[in-house]
């Protein structure tokens, strides 16, 4: 008896140690697949803009001016900004940019405190550069300009003045710069020159107003109209003001909407496009139930009717593709991992096709936008890790290829790792949301078990029980239970995520012969397991 | 009874493996899904969808 059971001990033994060399090798075979494709996957993705390029670093600058330019001609790409690591020792730098390469560099003013650059170029190739400049001595409007290739310029100051200047905007019309900005003059007032290559032509003071008017905007159609839009600061608060030149006249300015003290404060600014429908205008505010901003938009008519601004967007610094055929606006959006850079066309009041352009962790801000080629070029600034902040862009000309892994989130440089690191993270998140809704099961439960004292519910098959339990269970979430879900990510990811979890739930339980309580609360905790598995996938990659 | 055992750990891992292969595959047809607000509503179609599987069993 005794050896009998030796020898059953030394089989079971043997077959022991079987499965477990069976295991060692299956697992050994595992590990060797998932190293061998690489050395190790990041635990998030960057989940690339399809149909757009690679993004590429450009050039150094400083984030004290509200803006840097950006305009394109035949000679190549042109940037003005203001370099510089102090604000009252700052460069006022000009670039052309060619294949990606700075051809031209030429530092047009040398420590100043500068502020408001801006860039406009003719057909002849010409660049017109206006800035404001302050100093103990005064405030200065300043105007230069010069050719491709570079061969010298010649700085002027077309504007001094002991008042407070501030929020210099232009926009030039062949060799015409019509030029705007905010002085304080008693109360702040929107001014508005033409400077005809180089010399003074027009003067004028656009508001009369007790208000504070500031952040001036300017564009000029094809009929030579001067459109002017600004923020007034009320008691009220902040109020989107237009006005336009008619023979030489301002019209009675025309309130478009609210706009925002913080947009004002963080250096935002209205933008200007003309459209087939008159002129529209894009700037930030806060909706009236809420305290971050949205970008607006309204268009005005040549008649002056005004559409009603609608909020379009999370964010500021709005924008507009100018010279594309279609309304399309760039922005600085908020992101998961802070500000970062979005694209989206305008179409019938909203925006669709909304793209976020900047990848990874890093915050992107101050977004420029060039339309070349019938292609979008876009630049934005990004803190370096030294110190300083680098002007980066990104195009829609020469798309980056996307393989497959990289299309549906894996690291395609160690996909197997990737999957089976995403796979285990998630199903650990899942297990979490499951106990999170453990209310929501009890209430679905017992919601489930009233219907199921009824045969008619009873004697249904296996299949219409899960899709049962699993409509109970999302409509049970809407109770006032605490409970967790993942984030949404549309409705095709959620449809998918539900059906896969009735799918699984079936696949699972099929071979279960028995019914009773306990099977229907494995079916409960499996539907809401495997429905938290499918819809945190996303959530999970871009952690 | 093995087999069994072995049988129903397969068809785990063909759920859990097989779904997140389905879910790659929507991603790629559709592109990947960014985080959106919740549409308001989804519960009205949620519902619908209870009132439909409640009512199937009585028109049976």
């Amino acid at each position: 008896m005794q050896e009998h059971y030796l020898w059953q001990r030394s089989i079971t033994s043997a077959k022991g140690v079987r499965i477990l060399r069976k295991t060692k090798f299956l697992l050994t075979i595992l590990m060797t697949l998932l190293l061998a494709t690489g050395v190790g996957a990041r635990d998030y993705i960057e989940v690339w803009p399809e149909g757009w390029s690679e993004v590429s670093p450009l050039f150094t600058t400083s984030i004290f001016a509200d803006r840097f330019f950006v305009d394109h001609d035949q000679a190549g790409t042109s940037f003005l900004s203001m370099d510089g690591l102090y604000f009252k020792e700052l460069d006022l730098t000009y670039r052309l940019v060619r294949d990606a390469q700075v051809n031209e560099e030429v530092v047009l003013r040398a420590k100043g405190e500068l502020a408001n650059p801006f860039l406009g170029l003719d057909q002849k190739g010409n660049r017109y550069v206006l800035w404001l400049e302050r100093s103990p001595e005064g405030n200065t409007l300043n105007y230069s300009t010069f050719g491709v290739p570079y061969t010298g310029h010649k700085n002027h100051v077309f504007w001094e003045t002991n008042n407070i200047v501030q929020d210099l905007a232009a926009f030039q019309v062949g060799e015409i710069s019509h030029v705007v900005w905010s002085e304080r003059e008693g109360y702040f007032q929107i001014r508005y020159a033409q400077i005809d290559q180089g010399q003074l032509v027009a003067m004028e003071t656009i508001t009369n107003s007790t208000d504070l008017s500031v952040r001036p905007s300017v564009i000029v159609d094809k009929q030579g109209v001067v459109h002017v839009a600004w923020m007034e600061t009320t008691d009220l608060g902040v109020q989107i003001q237009y006005s336009k030149r008619v023979a030489d006249r301002w019209t009675q300015p025309l309130k478009i909407g609210s706009g925002s003290v913080q947009d004002i404060q963080q250096g935002g600014s209205i933008a200007l496009t003309l459209t087939s429908q008159g002129v529209a205008l894009a700037w930030a505010a806060l909706p009236k139930s809420g305290n971050r901003l949205f970008v607006y938009l309204a268009q005005v008519s040549p008649q002056g009717e005004i559409t009603t601004p609608t909020a379009l967007a999370l964010g500021s610094r709005a924008r507009f593709v100018n010279g594309a055929p279609q309304l399309q606006l760039v922005w600085q959006g908020v992101g998961r991992f802070g500000s970062e850079v979005n694209h989206g066309n305008y179409e019938e009041g909203r925006l669709t096709d909304v793209t976020n352009l900047t990848v990874g962790r890093k915050a992107a801000f101050r977004p420029e936008v060039i339309y070349r080629d019938g292609h979008l070029y876009i630049y934005w600034l990004q803190a370096q890790a030294e110190r300083g902040y680098e002007v980066y862009g990104i195009n829609n000309q020469f798309p980056k290829t996307i393989s497959l892994w990289r299309k549906v989130g894996i690291d395609e440089t160690a996909p197997l790792i990737h999957v089976f690191f995403l796979f285990v993270s998630t199903i650990m998140l899942a297990s979490v949301y499951t106990i999170m809704n453990l209310g929501v099961l009890v209430v679905g439960g017992l919601a489930y078990g009233l219907i199921h004292r009824s045969e008619k519910y009873k004697n249904q098959p296996l299949f219409y029980q899960i899709a049962l339990i699993a409509a109970i269970l999302t409509v049970a979430r809407y109770l006032p239970i605490p409970s967790g879900s993942p984030q949404f990510f549309g409705l095709i990811h959620y449809g998918v995520s539900f059906v896969l979890a009735i799918m699984g739930t079936y696949l699972i339980m099929r071979n279960v012969r028995q019914r009773g309580t306990f099977v229907n609360i494995t079916i409960l905790f499996l539907w809401m397991l495997l429905f938290q598995f499918f819809a945190l996938i996303p959530q999970n990659i871009l952690q | 009874m093995k087999t069994q055992t072995w049988k129903t750990v397969g068809t785990i891992l063909l759920v859990f493996f097989g779904g997140l292969a389905l879910v790659f595959a929507s991603f790629a047809l559709t592109g990947f899904p960014f985080p959106s607000e919740t549409i308001p509503n989804l519960i009205w179609v949620e519902l619908v969808l209870l009132v439909v599987l409640l009512g199937i069993p009585l028109f049976r």
